[in-house]
């Protein structure tokens, strides 16, 4: 025989009973992500001018290239917002070999651009690279975190750090564009530092989250006789 | 109600979506009892676990809008539960830290009438208790609540195969036990 809804609890539900409007699929919601995404990728170039060497490059490693880190980029995202439905978050493998795919395409790209177009070989300027991925990187890492927190995250910090190592993807896509220097040291150093950053701020935002649900939680279980 | 119709929920899921106090009370009675013997395997204290009971549904209600229509209600509501149970335990590690006491002992695995669906007899109930947790949430999500292996990893976070291997594991402990127990 199930025991009746404590009368506590049920004030406290029949209190907040609106209808609410069911969340759309991440798929769907990532659509508002991939739109920024596509907005960028058409305004950054158009507003900045592509790299000077891009014509050496060639279609593949030029688009080709900052197209696999886009998609890459969604695909971390979208795991973020599936982070935030109870019972569709990614297992740990999953996370780990989607970090890790995420790593390799930076690599790979990095790689392959230096081979075809060995110069300029330098590593700097690289703060000036930093940042601006980083500037980039930001509305795309607001806008997932927006997403997942109109959700209802199990692990914040996990879904934290998949958007934004998401975010920074999709803006080191944009600055493939624009950035001519193929040099791997100054890639992997500072447009992979930019990735790494904004994932550490996700990740960081996420544990912030986190711990103010524990003392909401502590507080609530507190308050009980 | 252990294996109980998915698309009962499923209705009263989108019903107490819809503003409907009747979807959010059977929702708690068809789920309250299962969810209250899955609490009380996890934290080993039936107080506790009636808290945590309530505390669930309480972010059921917070998260209602994030259940997607037509998906399983159970790998949903289960996640929720487990995630309520670890969030306690952090603020339980926290407050211990903060006072610097002693680590508490484990009170007795109690098997009360509505939590004996979930230890079965009594034997059984004492060998559970005796399976690291994470072993032990998997058996009790798979053979109790009737739950996939699928939507057992959706719920812990494991592949569907690692949640295979995780149960293939315990089941190879339990036997373990009752053979020693049983000798």
């Amino acid at each position: 025989m199930t025991a009746p809804v404590p009368p506590e609890l049920k004030a406290k539900v029949l209190s907040h009973l609106e209808p609410v409007r069911p969340l759309a699929p991440p798929a769907v919601r990532l659509v508002l992500v991939a739109l920024w995404g596509l907005a960028a990728l058409v305004g950054v170039p158009a507003l900045v001018g592509l790299r000077f060497n891009a014509s050496q490059l060639g279609f593949w490693l030029l688009w080709g290239a900052t197209a696999a880190e886009a998609l890459t980029g969604l695909l971390l995202v979208f795991l973020a917002l599936r982070e935030g439905i109870p019972g569709l978050g990614a297992s740990v493998g999953v996370v780990a070999s989607a970090l890790g795919a995420a790593f390799l395409v930076e690599l790979g790209v990095a790689l392959l651009t230096h081979a075809r177009c060995p110069c300029p070989a330098r590593f700097g300027p690289g703060v000036a690279c930093f940042t601006s991925e980083t500037l980039l990187g930001v509305p795309a890492l607001v806008l997932t975190l927006i997403l997942v927190v109109r959700a209802y995250p199990l692990s914040p910090p996990r879904a934290g750090l998949l958007g934004g190592v998401g975010a920074g993807l999709l803006a080191d896509a944009l600055q493939h564009l624009v950035c001519p220097i193929s040099d791997p040291r100054h890639v992997l150093v500072w447009h992979l530092g930019a990735i790494i950053f904004l994932g550490l701020l996700g990740l960081g935002l996420g544990l912030l989250w986190q711990a103010r649900r524990v003392r909401s939680l502590e507080e609530d279980l507190e308050g009980k006789p | 109600m252990a294996g109980g119709n998915e698309d009962r929920l499923g209705q009263l899921m989108v019903a107490y979506q819809q503003g409907d106090a009747a979807g959010f009370e059977g929702l708690w009675e068809a789920l309250s009892a299962e969810l209250l013997g899955y609490l009380r395997s996890l934290c080993r204290d039936p107080h506790r676990a009636e808290d945590l009971l309530q505390e669930t549904f309480l972010n059921l209600h917070r998260a209602r809008h994030t259940y997607l229509p037509g998906k399983p209600v159970r790998p949903w509501v289960y996640a929720i539960a487990r995630n309520v149970f670890l969030m306690s335990e952090r603020a339980r590690r926290r407050r211990l830290a903060h006072e610097q006491l002693a680590e508490e002992e484990l009170p007795e695995v109690a098997v009360a009438s509505s939590a004996t669906a979930w230890e079965g007899a009594k034997d059984l109930g004492h060998l559970l208790a005796k399976l690291p947790e994470k072993t032990r949430e998997v058996l009790l999500l798979h053979h109790v609540a009737g739950l996939s292996f699928r939507e057992v990893g959706k719920v812990l976070g494991l592949s569907e195969g690692a949640a295979k291997v995780r149960a293939h594991r315990a089941l190879e402990e339990l036997r373990r036990l009752a053979r020693e127990a049983n000798p």
